[in-house]
C-alpha cells in the first residue's frame, strides 16, 4: 500500500515536474527574440483600458450605475478577459506546440496540460499584481475581498483552458478551428462586461449565454465591493467548469497519439 | 530472464502518403472519445506496415530489427515506444524506456543546450536532482563545452547529435531503442557512440536497435528480428538470421541485376587451409618472431613448422604510438601497463604488397601481457582505408570457443578468414584487444590492396558486397572457433 502510494506521489512530482519544463520551455522560446518579454502579454489589455478610461471621461461612454471607479472597471474587464481568450488560444494549440516532442517521446498527456496551468498561473500573478496596485490606487483594496476574487480569476482560466483542450485535437488538424475561435473571442468581448457597463436587469439573457460575463462580473464585484453576483449561476457553473475540465484531460489523453500519427 | 517487452499479435496500418484525409482523422478522434476503436475497412489508399507481429525480449537482451526499407521496423519501434498506437494486438513494456529515434529531435533551437538537456532529462521522466548529477557527465560526452549555453540552433548537425546521444545514452534507461543513430557523424563519433554502447550493454540494458548495418548489427546483437513487408520473417541468433536475409537480398538483388553470369562465372573453388599454408611455407615473407614462447599448447604441439619459423627471430617491442590520439576518426589505444610486447604475421601469400581475394587469410597475434586480462576480448577488424568504412571482423566474443581470463606471459592468438571475401580495393587491418569494454591495445596492422581473383570479382554489386562479407567471417567464427582451440587446423611440418 505504501509502495504504491509513493510510486504515485513519485509520478507525481515527475509529471509536475516535466509540466515545468515544458512551461519552460515554451516562456523561454516565446521570449528569446524579444526584448520587452512578457510585458508585451499586457501591453494590450492595460493600453485598451487607457484607451475607454479616456473615452469615458471624454464622455463618450457611460458609467452610470457603477458603484466603483469605471477604470477599476475597465482595467479589471479586460484583464480578466485576456485571462480568459489567453487561456483558450493557447491550450488550443498545447498539440501543435508540442508536435516536434510528441512524434519522438511519449509523454504524459497530463503535462501538456499541466504546462499551461502553469503557464496562466504564472501570467496570472503578474496581472493580479496589476489588479492589486489598481485597487491600491483607487482605494478599493480589501485584501479578502481581493483573495476571494482569486477563485474567480481561477476558475475563469480553468474554463477557458478547458475549452481550449478539448478543441486541440481538432485544431491540429483543422487550424481554422483556432482561427475561428479567436475570431469568436474578439467579437464575444464586446457581449461580455468588459469595457461597457450592462445593466443587469436589460441583458439578463447575455448572463445566461455568456458564462465568461458572468465569470468577470463576479469576480470583479468581489474584489472591489466584497459581494458576489450571481450566486445561483456560480452554484451551477462551477461543477460543469470542474466536469468540463476532467473531460478536457480525457480529451487530450485519448486522442493525443492519434494526433501524433496523424501529424507525422 | 523477466520480459521486459513483449508484442503479441501486433497489426499496425496506415493510409498511403498524403491519403490519410483529415476527414477520417477527426472520424477516428471521436471514435475514440467514444470508446471505439478507430475503423478498420478495406480501403485501397490503406497498407499494412505490421501483420501479427509477435516476440518477446527478455532484460539484458540486444536484439536487432531488420529489414529491406518500408519492411516495418521503424514502426514497429514507434510503437514499442509508445509514440504511436497499433491497430491490433498488444504491446507491453516494463521498464524506463529510451527512444534514440531520431537524435536531436525535440531540440528547441532557440534554447541553449543546457536548457534542452534539462527539457529531454524531464521528458526522460528524471528530476532536477538527477539531472544534476549527471549533467556534467553529459557535457564531457558530447564535448561542446563552452557551447553548451550557446542556443542549439546555433550548434551543427554533427554537435545536435552528440548532444543528442549523450542525453539519451545517460538517462539512465532500462530499456533502449534505437534507430540507426549509430550512423550519424563522424567515425570518430560513431566509434564513441559504439563504445557507449557496448557499456550500456554489459551493464544489463535491454537493447532493441534498428539498423542496416550489418557490421553494428553483430557487434551488439546476439538475436536478431527480421521483418519483410511488415511480417516477420525470422527470430533467432543473429548468425542464422543475417544468413537467411543476405541470401533474401541477394536474391532480390540478383533478381534486379542484368548480369547474372557474372556471378556464375565467380563460382571459384575455396582453397583449403592446407593450402594455403603450404602457400606460406614457399612465399617469401619475412617473418618477425616471438621469442622463448610459452604458449598454451594446442596450437603449439599442431604446428611445429609455425613456431620454428615464429622462434627465428628476437621479439620486436611493441611500437610505441601516440596514446589514444585520434586519426580521421580512429582511435588508437596502448596501455603500455598491460601489455608488454606485441607482434602479429600474416600467414597469406602475398605478392608485391597484394592480396588475392577469396584466398584464405590467416593471422597469428602474439602478445605479451603484464597482468592478467580477465575478460579478454582479441579482435582484427578489416576497413576500407580511404573512407574507414569497416568491412569486417574477426572477434573471439563471437564464437564457441570464448577466451577465458589470460594471465601474464606470452599468448598466441590465430585467427583465420577462409575465402576472404572482400571486393578489389585498399584496405588495412587493425588489431584489437580488450578487456571487457577497455581497450588495451588497437593498432592498425597492415595495409593490403586486394587484387581481382581469377579477373572475376564474386559479387560485384555494390550493395551487397557488405552483407557478404560479414556472413562468411561470421559464419566461420561462429563454425569453426578461433582461438587455440581450432580443431581442424592442419598439420604443417
Amino acid at each position: 500500500m505504501f509502495e504504491i502510494f509513493r510510486s504515485k506521489k513519485n509520478r507525481f512530482k515527475a509529471n509536475v515536474y516535466l509540466s515545468f519544463r515544458l512551461f519552460r520551455k515554451d516562456l523561454l522560446t516565446q521570449q528569446a527574440l524579444t526584448r520587452l518579454g512578457m510585458l508585451w502579454d499586457f501591453m494590450e489589455p492595460l493600453t485598451m483600458a487607457g484607451l475607454f478610461i479616456f473615452l469615458a471621461q471624454a464622455g463618450f461612454i457611460s458609467s452610470q450605475g457603477l458603484s466603483f471607479p469605471y477604470a477599476l472597471y475597465v482595467i479589471f474587464g479586460f484583464i480578466l478577459y485576456q485571462a480568459f481568450t489567453d487561456s483558450v488560444n493557447h491550450s488550443i494549440r498545447v498539440i501543435s506546440r508540442n508536435k516536434d516532442i510528441l512524434k519522438y517521446k511519449k509523454i504524459p498527456s497530463i503535462c501538456l496540460a499541466g504546462s499551461d496551468l502553469f503557464r496562466f498561473l504564472y501570467f496570472g500573478a503578474v496581472r493580479l499584481a496589476i489588479l492589486v496596485v489598481a485597487l491600491l490606487g483607487f482605494g478599493y483594496f480589501n485584501p479578502l475581498a481581493f483573495l476571494a476574487s482569486i477563485a474567480g480569476y481561477f476558475i475563469t482560466i480553468v474554463f477557458g483552458m478547458s475549452l481550449g483542450l478539448i478543441l486541440s485535437p481538432f485544431n491540429s488538424i483543422y487550424e481554422d478551428i483556432g482561427r475561428l475561435v479567436g475570431i469568436v473571442l474578439s467579437i464575444m468581448r464586446f457581449g461580455t462586461p468588459v469595457m461597457w457597463v450592462f445593466p443587469y436587469e436589460k441583458f439578463l439573457w447575455l448572463y445566461l449565454f455568456n458564462p465568461v460575463a458572468v465569470l468577470i462580473d463576479s469576480t470583479r464585484s468581489m474584489a472591489t465591493l466584497g459581494t458576489i453576483e450571481f450566486s445561483v449561476y456560480l452554484a451551477v457553473l462551477v461543477p460543469v467548469i470542474a466536469l468540463l475540465s476532467l473531460l478536457s484531460v480525457h480529451v487530450l489523453r485519448k486522442t493525443a497519439t492519434l494526433i501524433v500519427e496523424h501529424l507525422s | 530472464m523477466n520480459t521486459v517487452i513483449s508484442a503479441s499479435g501486433v497489426y499496425k496500418k496506415f493510409k498511403l502518403q498524403g491519403q490519410k484525409t483529415r476527414a477520417s482523422c477527426v472520424r477516428d478522434i471521436c471514435r475514440v472519445l467514444l470508446g471505439l476503436p478507430p475503423k478498420i475497412k478495406k480501403d485501397d489508399n490503406e497498407f499494412w506496415a505490421l501483420q501479427n507481429i509477435s516476440f518477446k525480449i527478455a532484460q539484458g537482451e540486444s536484439v536487432a530489427l531488420i529489414g529491406s526499407n518500408g519492411s516495418g521496423k521503424s514502426t514497429m519501434l514507434s510503437i514499442i515506444a509508445g509514440i504511436m498506437p497499433q491497430t491490433r494486438g498488444a504491446v507491453k513494456t516494463v521498464g524506463r524506456m529510451q527512444a534514440m529515434i531520431n537524435l536531436g529531435a525535440g531540440f528547441n533551437n532557440r534554447l541553449s543546450g543546457n536548457e534542452n538537456i534539462y527539457n529531454a532529462a524531464a521528458l526522460a521522466g528524471m528530476s532536477k536532482k538527477e539531472t544534476d548529477a549527471l549533467y556534467d557527465e553529459i557535457v564531457a560526452f558530447a564535448e561542446l563545452g563552452v557551447r553548451i549555453n550557446s542556443p542549439v540552433g546555433s550548434y551543427s548537425s554533427g554537435m545536435k547529435a552528440r548532444l543528442g546521444f549523450a542525453l539519451a545514452s545517460h538517462l539512465n534507461p532500462e530499456i533502449m531503442l534505437i534507430d540507426e543513430v549509430l550512423s550519424v557523424g563522424d567515425i570518430y563519433f560513431q566509434n564513441k557512440c559504439k563504445r557507449r554502447m557496448e557499456e550500456l550493454k554489459h551493464k544489463g540494458i535491454t537493447m532493441i536497435m534498428v539498423s542496416h548495418s550489418l557490421g553494428a548489427i553483430t557487434e551488439f546483437c546476439r538475436r536478431t528480428i527480421w521483418i519483410e513487408q511488415s511480417r516477420l520473417m525470422a527470430d533467432g541468433e543473429t548468425k542464422n538470421v543475417l544468413k537467411k536475409y543476405q541470401e533474401y537480398m541477394l536474391g532480390k538483388t540478383a533478381k534486379a541485376d542484368t548480369g547474372k553470369a557474372k556471378a556464375k562465372d565467380a563460382q571459384v573453388e575455396r582453397a583449403d587451409l592446407s593450402a594455403a599454408l603450404e602457400d606460406v611455407a614457399d612465399s617469401q615473407l619475412s617473418f618477425r618472431s616471438f621469442g622463448n614462447l610459452q604458449v598454451p599448447g594446442i596450437v603449439l604441439d599442431r604446428h611445429p613448422a609455425l613456431i620454428k619459423k615464429l622462434s627465428a627471430c628476437p621479439v620486436q617491442d611493441i611500437i610505441p604510438v601516440r596514446e589514444k590520439e585520434y586519426e580521421r576518426g580512429y582511435i588508437y589505444y596502448n596501455e603500455t601497463e598491460y601489455i608488454e610486447r606485441l607482434t602479429y604475421e600474416l600467414f597469406t601469400p602475398v605478392a608485391d604488397g597484394k592480396l588475392y581475394a577469396k584466398r584464405d587469410f590467416i593471422l597469428a597475434v602474439c602478445a605479451k601481457f603484464k597482468k592478467t586480462v580477465h575478460q579478454p576480448l582479441l579482435a582484427s577488424s578489416f576497413y576500407n582505408q580511404v573512407t574507414l568504412e569497416k568491412h569486417g571482423v574477426i572477434n573471439t566474443t563471437r564464437s564457441q570457443h570464448r577466451v577465458a581470463a589470460l594471465d601474464p606471459g606470452w599468448h598466441l592468438w590465430i585467427a583465420s578468414i577462409p575465402f576472404l571475401p572482400l571486393l578489389a580495393g585498399d584496405y588495412f587491418f587493425d588489431i584489437c584487444i580488450k578487456d571487457g569494454t577497455f581497450y588495451l591495445y588497437r593498432q592498425p596492422a597492415c595495409k593490403l590492396t586486394i587484387t581481382e581473383y581469377d579477373k572475376t570479382i564474386f559479387f560485384d554489386f555494390s550493395v551487397t558486397h557488405l552483407l557478404v562479407t560479414l556472413s562468411a567471417i561470421e559464419e566461420y567464427n561462429i563454425a569453426s572457433g578461433l582461438y587455440m582451440e581450432h580443431k581442424d587446423w592442419p598439420v604443417y611440418e
